[in-house]
């Protein structure tokens, strides 16, 4: 049962509302409208058939209103612009661009009686929350007469009487506003003392507009998902040595999602042809088979040659009909105690669910002591409690954890539910604080581990970065940043914000982010500001370079340096071409401290396109800047490529040869390379045809890649046309699919061996 | 037909309600399964079969034959990929030092006992009865001490992961169990061969996973002969390098490496800067979900009137309800039922609507580490680990930033927007400090916990009900030690609780799949242990009863006497406002009001019998059933 709720708003649209400009700017009737927007929108985006408003205006040149229709010439300029209804969007049309202009002074006083006797016609005698805005600059003449009937039926009906004044004094801040008309003066003094004889309110108009700037969340009723009892030991077996407290569960967050967008026909929307249009979209789900995995053609079937099926492994289980339930076992509602934590034991990150409120049921004072006894001893004694949850018959258990929350008056316990073993994976991480080299030794001194100067800056980068004074209130105190409860969901606000605007404005694009919470993404400007030259110096020790071609390259580079050296495989070995001390590179040592040797190898610039890292090194040495490596890891790469494609089992490292040829290709036409690339490439092709066994599956690779010669229109350095360079591919295209039929097959194992041996 | 519009039968037999797509694609639960079958992962374990491995193992308590123990991981672990979500691994294993040999490439002492394919239950049954040792194992595999070419074990493993060349295997790992610590003691010409051969291994991207065994009289040493072939992908992949012990750590490290370290997500952490004119300090980041809930599958369609069961595809046909012509995706667009009328956006719109900041982490700032408040909490934490990949220097950044937050008791707060299309959260950086055990194995790895704030809108007041006097001390005092005398050793850890609801979903599953009988119930791990808890705590809590019953006699005269006071009061004004009104049975108008109240437990039995007859129906015998009638009807009148 929803509350219901009945809201008036009357807006004083009399000539001084719109045709005298404030001192601030503007005129008062476009506060008013703004102010009412807003709070008509939030209404209309809930959506709620039990929240309705009406809208009166007064000042208007007409008259139409209940009282006036029954007691003529009384209640005269005053217009119902909308009844009493659910609000709907042509109420925010008219009051977003629409609103009357009126040339009369009329009666506040009047407006509000008529907007009682509309209520009081609307709500009879049912359960309603009544509010009554009126939007006014009080210049308007207000015969006070019935003063104490009006305040007296306003209090008995209990109708929360708002008035939101344009340039009223603002007591709350000792704000007076100067230069009023003596009218103006009368007015509001008038206004204030109804308001204070019926419990009402006066607002600056100002003030709430600031209000209504914030996102509004629409509170929710908290209703229990379990009613049961917390147990510790069974009450059935053991009775009164068991422990047993009537709670409920109530949700103490939960993600607020607005509702989800609907699906829309365009297609209707284009229609020219159609009345009453619904825009909707049905769907209907269909089921086909692949009948045959060589042919890549699904047929359709009907749904009614389907079943429902389980997967074990490969093995389809087709569920049985009959028994719908087999999978479920008996369960009884019970939130049981398991056994007792110490809070230092708990695991923060293992809280996997939203957090509930467990309280004693309501106005069971029995068990409110009783669970009061039960959440201070586990407060007390610092301990959680770990927990059996079933929340309703024959649905199966979880786990949870039960922490204690005290803060007079209020205390309860939270509930959230944690991992069974098979929701929680353990992963390995390397240390972040030593690194330990296969020989077993620990380092002090690596790349990846931070300095002690690099330590002390980053501690004095939190220390500069605290939150806990980085806001001020409004009275210029220091007070803590970006707490949770001011955090707004963006996308929630953006949303609303979207559909308002594009509710009333069709044509326009979306509106802009709010740029309050634009700003809550980002660090505040006054600890940027703050932290500028701590950061500059930072940069320059931490040294932080991002890696450009997108990942893969420099990310094992360590790693591979080590591996290239532990596996005393280098290339410069493998081809017999022993020029390892000229390219500066130390030979290898044969003892315990390779690790050492290898942090300082590091530091040299890459001379070698490795193995295990071709294409990272490569591009390494390409963009060298200080001297010219071009030619070398060119040629180095080539003889890599050609590796991998004699060395490959089968396909196996294709791809890799592959992604170097790519590259290598690349870089040759914007390098100048050009006739070295075509000339590789095709002693490339003569390898794999001759080779044994014949790697022609490998040309075919090159084939669907279009990984052919260089061709003048790419680099000006070839010499090769284009249609040269397309022939080339194609050549071998027929040729191929022979030799490969015949040789893979009949490859005889020993020959595998000897390939192997090559190497 | 449009390919965008089908969805693999896996997902789409879900549910047959009309997902919302921008709803679903948020699901992280879901990102992690597309990433799963999206990166395959292949398994295959080589097991020693040599005589030593076949053995008991004496010094144990428990008697152990390491062979079997293995044998029982790799059921384990097949098992367990059997009963994920993630049936497109591939798993197979091989027995080396075996009599007979079993292999394609005719090498002696090999055995493929399973090659890689999708795990079976037939095959989880084979290795039960393998490990269980009632197999005629000299008869079926037989075991030998000959020295055979372990390069050769390299290379059928090379050969059974070639075989499959699917793209989206995206990890190839060999789990290695041996207690053989050099194979090749004098034979240099095998032993360089063999190396030869591992490296061509890790050379097409299959990694060696070692798990090794101490012999009773001679402890593995690691340098003999793998420390020249394991080398990890990462430098420390393998941080530790001690041999198991017995099966439970065994079958501990194995189940720890069993699902391959894949990331959710790969993003910059903006520590720092980047707009004009400021300095940037940006690193990079990987995300990693530690705990995802694992829950039942969805069931499947299948088709079975032909020869083999086949698995159905679904698509979904979107059809315009005023044209009734079908909807290609750019025919639909989205909307919101807003006063009354349809507000609808483009798709692009509403990407743009959910997008607020681009992909990655910034840095906001600090605060003590108890900001993280428990009640803080709306989803799983993730956990974020430096990614050199992206920036050149994160870790070492990364670790300075871990390790002061650490000494400084500090955590980060953060905005977090993990994917382009993701929806954007305000999150908490507590740094996790590595924890090794006495072998120096790591239990928690270093690095963020990664745990997602709850916006404002998320958050519910505490009901009006947790408004509680509290207890006495003597309640308190009486009940205090329970706490001790129940306490959980070593704190909760997840691994000791099975999923009941898993765990009967798979037994009844494989029931069906056998033929057999469905068991009746299901271990269930979650029930408390009632006896010991009643022999330890049952004379503290039925102590503490006794208090309560005391003390509650107390309460309720107090609280009688609050209430006649309150309850004359609102008598008062509801007389007043009784007469006003005037008309209606003064029983009928009571009851009303006292339920708009919500004080209907006040009434008498008899006033709420008197007035559920009124409305026609059989009043109930009870108080709570007879307030259940009153507020069934009561609500349902208002509502119409």
């Amino acid at each position: 049962m929803a509350d219901k709720k009945c809201t008036i708003y009357i807006v004083d649209v009399g000539p001084t509302m719109w045709q005298v400009k404030r001192d601030e700017g503007g005129i008062a009737l476009d506060l008013a409208r703004k102010a009412l927007l807003a709070m008509l929108e939030a209404k209309v985006f809930a959506g709620l058939k039990s929240d309705v408003t009406g809208l009166l205006v007064f000042g208007t040149d007409e008259t139409d209103n209940q009282l006036n229709d029954q007691t003529p010439g009384e209640y005269e300029n005053i217009t119902t612009l909308y009844p009493i209804e659910q609000p709907q969007l042509p109420i925010l049309r008219t009051v977003n661009n629409n609103m009357p202009h009126g040339n009369v002074q009329a009666d506040a006083f009047d407006a509000i009686i008529v907007a009682l006797n509309m209520m009081e016609e609307y709500c009879k005698k049912l359960k309603f929350t009544k509010k009554i805005y009126l939007f006014t600059d009080g210049e308007s003449p207000i015969n006070q007469y019935d003063f104490d009937r009006v305040s007296s039926q306003i209090l008995d009906q209990n109708i929360e009487l708002n008035v939101l004044g344009v340039d009223f004094d603002d007591p709350d801040i000792g704000l007076r506003q100067e230069n009023k008309s003596e009218n103006k003066k009368r007015n509001e003094q008038f206004l204030r003392k109804l308001a204070d004889t019926c419990k009402g309110t006066i607002f600056s108009m100002e003030d709430v507009l600031r209000q209504l700037s914030k996102p509004y969340i629409r509170p929710v009723k908290p209703m229990p998902v379990y009613r049961g009892s917390l147990t510790l030991g069974d009450p059935q077996t053991y009775g009164s040595a068991s422990l047993l407290i009537e709670v409920e569960l109530i949700a103490r967050t939960m993600k607020a999602k607005p509702k989800s967008f609907k699906k829309y026909s365009a297609l209707a929307e284009a229609a020219n042809n159609i009345e009453n249009k619904t825009y909707e979209v049905s769907h209907s789900r269909t089921y086909s088979i692949t009948v045959d995995e060589n042919v890549n053609e699904k047929v359709d079937v009907p749904q009614d040659e389907l079943d429902k099926a389980y997967a074990l492994g490969k093995t389809f289980i087709p569920l049985p009909k009959q028994d719908e339930n087999i999978f479920s076992f008996e369960t009884t509602p019970c939130l049981s105690i398991i056994s007792f934590i110490r809070t230092e034991e708990f695991r923060r990150e293992l809280v996997l669910s939203n957090v509930f409120t467990v309280v004693p049921k309501k106005d069971e004072p029995v068990a409110a002591q009783r669970l009061s006894s039960f959440i201070h001893v586990l407060y007390e004694k610092d301990s959680f409690a770990i927990v059996r949850y079933v929340k309703k018959p024959l649905e199966s258990p979880k786990l949870g954890v039960l922490v204690p929350y005290i803060k007079p008056p209020k205390e309860c316990l939270y509930f959230a539910r944690i991992p069974f073993k098979e929701d929680y994976r353990r992963f390995t991480f390397p240390s972040l604080d030593r690194i330990v080299t296969k020989t077993g030794k620990e380092l002090d001194v690596h790349e990846y581990l931070p300095t002690d100067e690099m330590l002390d800056k980053m501690g004095n980068f939190i220390e500069n970065l605290d939150l806990m004074n980085a806001a001020t209130d409004g009275k210029g105190n220091s007070r803590e940043y970006l707490k949770v409860k001011e955090c707004y969901n963006p996308v929630n606000v953006m949303i609303k914000k979207a559909v308002s605007h594009k509710a009333l404005y069709p044509e326009e694009s979306l509106p802009q982010p709010d740029p309050a919470l634009k700003a809550q993404t980002r660090m505040l400007p006054s600890l940027v500001e703050k932290n500028k030259e701590l950061v500059e110096e930072m940069r320059a020790l931490f040294k932080i370079k991002e890696v450009k071609g997108k990942g893969k390259t420099t990310k094992r580079r360590f790693a591979d340096a080590n591996v290239v050296i532990e596996q005393n495989l280098s290339l410069d070995q493998l081809l017999n071409n022993d020029n390892t001390l000229e390219n500066g590179k130390k030979p290898k040592s044969e003892n315990g401290d390779r690790e050492d040797s290898l942090m300082l190898d590091k530091k040299d610039s890459v001379r070698e396109v490795g193995l295990t890292d071709p294409l990272g090194s490569f591009k390494e040495m390409i963009a060298n800047r200080e001297e010219d490596l071009v030619t070398q890891a060119v040629e180095q790469m080539c003889q890599v490529i050609e590796h991998f494609v004699k060395s490959s089992f089968g396909a196996s490292l294709y791809e890799k040869a592959l992604e170097c040829l790519k590259l290598l290709r690349e870089t040759c036409a914007k390098e100048n390379e050009s006739e070295m690339f075509n000339k590789f490439l095709k002693d490339l092709k003569t390898l794999v045809f001759t080779c044994n066994p014949s790697k022609t599956d490998f040309w075919e690779l090159l084939g669907s890649n279009k990984l052919t010669l260089i061709s003048n229109k790419e680099a000006d350095d070839s010499s090769i046309t284009e249609n040269e360079a397309e022939e080339f591919l194609k050549t071998k295209f027929e040729r191929k699919s022979i030799i490969e039929t015949a040789d893979e097959e009949q490859m005889p194992t020993d020959e595998l061996l000897n390939l192997m041996d090559d190497d | 037909m449009t390919s965008s519009n089908t969805i693999t039968s896996s997902w789409a037999s879900l549910s047959d309600r009309d997902q919302d797509e921008f709803d679903a694609e948020e699901d992280i639960e879901e990102e992690a399964k597309k990433l799963m079958t999206s990166n395959r992962d292949a398994v295959l374990f080589v097991i020693d079969a040599s005589s030593s491995m076949l053995r008991a193992n004496q010094s144990d308590e428990a008697t152990e034959i390491p062979f079997r123990s293995a044998v029982q991981c790799a059921s384990e672990v097949m098992t367990s990929k059997l009963i994920s979500d993630t049936t497109t691994d591939l798993i197979g294993v091989v027995f080396m030092g075996t009599q007979k040999s079993s292999n394609t490439l005719q090498k002696e002492h090999i055995y493929v006992l399973h090659s890689l394919d999708s795990p079976d239950i037939q095959r989880v049954k084979e290795l039960n009865y393998i490990a269980s040792g009632d197999v005629d194992f000299d008869n079926e595999y037989g075991s030998t001490d000959d020295e055979y070419p372990i390069g050769d074990v390299f290379w059928v493993c090379s050969e059974l992961f070639n075989k499959e060349t699917s793209k989206t295997l995206k990890t190839k790992r060999i789990f290695l169990i041996t207690d053989q610590d050099n194979p090749h003691v004098s034979n240099s010409v095998l032993y360089s061969t063999a190396i030869t051969r591992a490296r061509d291994l890790t050379e097409s991207g299959i990694q060696i996973n070692l798990f090794s065994l101490n012999k009773p009289d001679h402890p593995f040493d690691f340098n003999a002969f793998y420390s020249e072939i394991i080398h990890s992908d990462e430098l420390d992949e393998i941080p530790h390098y001690s041999a198991q012990k017995n099966f439970d750590s065994l079958i501990s490290q194995i189940m720890a490496k069993e699902s391959p370290r894949r990331s959710l997500f790969s993003i910059p952490f903006r520590l720092f800067g980047g707009d004009e004119g400021i300095p940037e300090l940006t690193i990079g980041v990987k995300g990693y979900a530690m705990i995802i809930e694992k829950k039942k599958p969805a069931p499947r369609m299948i088709h079975m009137r032909s020869e083999t069961t086949r698995l159905a595809e679904s698509r979904t046909k979107y059809v315009c309800m005023d044209t009734v012509q079908e909807l290609m995706p750019d025919d639909i667009k989205y909307c919101y039922e807003y006063g009354g009328e349809k507000i609808a956006f483009t798709k692009a719109e509403v990407a743009e609507l959910r997008r607020f900041g681009q992909k990655g982490l910034n840095l906001i700032g600090f605060k003590p580490s108890n900001a993280a408040k428990f009640h803080y909490n709306v989803e799983h934490a993730l956990f974020l680990y430096p990614d050199e990949g992206q920036f050149e220097g994160s870790r070492r950044t990364f670790a300075a930033l871990h390790k002061k937050m650490l000494e400084m008791s500090k955590v980060a707060i953060c905005y977090l927007v993990k994917r382009d299309n993701s929806l954007p959260s305000f999150v908490v950086l507590e740094a996790q400090a590595e924890k090794l055990d006495e072998d120096k194995r790591q239990i928690f790895p270093p690095g963020f916990n990664m745990i997602p704030l709850p916006f404002a809108d998320d958050i519910r007041p505490l009901p009006p009900h947790a408004e509680i006097t509290p207890a006495p001390d003597e309640m308190i005092d009486i009940l205090k030690p329970i706490v001790d005398k129940l306490h959980m050793k070593g704190g909760f850890d997840p691994n000791k609780f099975n999923n009941p609801e898993l765990g009967r979903f798979y037994d009844v599953l494989q029931a069906l799949a056998f033929d057999k009988e469905v068991p009746l119930g299901v271990e269930d791990l979650t029930n408390p242990k009632y006896t010991t808890i009643n022999k330890r705590v049952g004379s503290i809590i039925e102590a503490f009863n006794d208090e309560s019953d005391r003390q509650s006699v107390e309460l309720l005269a107090n609280r009688m006497t609050i209430q006649s006071k309150k309850t004359s009061t609102t008598r008062g004004t509801r007389g007043t406002r009784g007469t006003t009104r005037g008309s209606g049975s003064s029983d009928s108008i009571d009851i009303k009001s006292l339920w708009e109240q919500d004080k209907l437990k006040t009434a008498t039995v008899d006033q709420l019998k008197t007035y559920v007859q009124t409305t026609g129906a059989k009043p109930a015998r009870l108080k709570a059933d007879l307030i259940n009638q009153v507020e069934e009807y009561l609500s349902s009148k208002s509502s119409n």
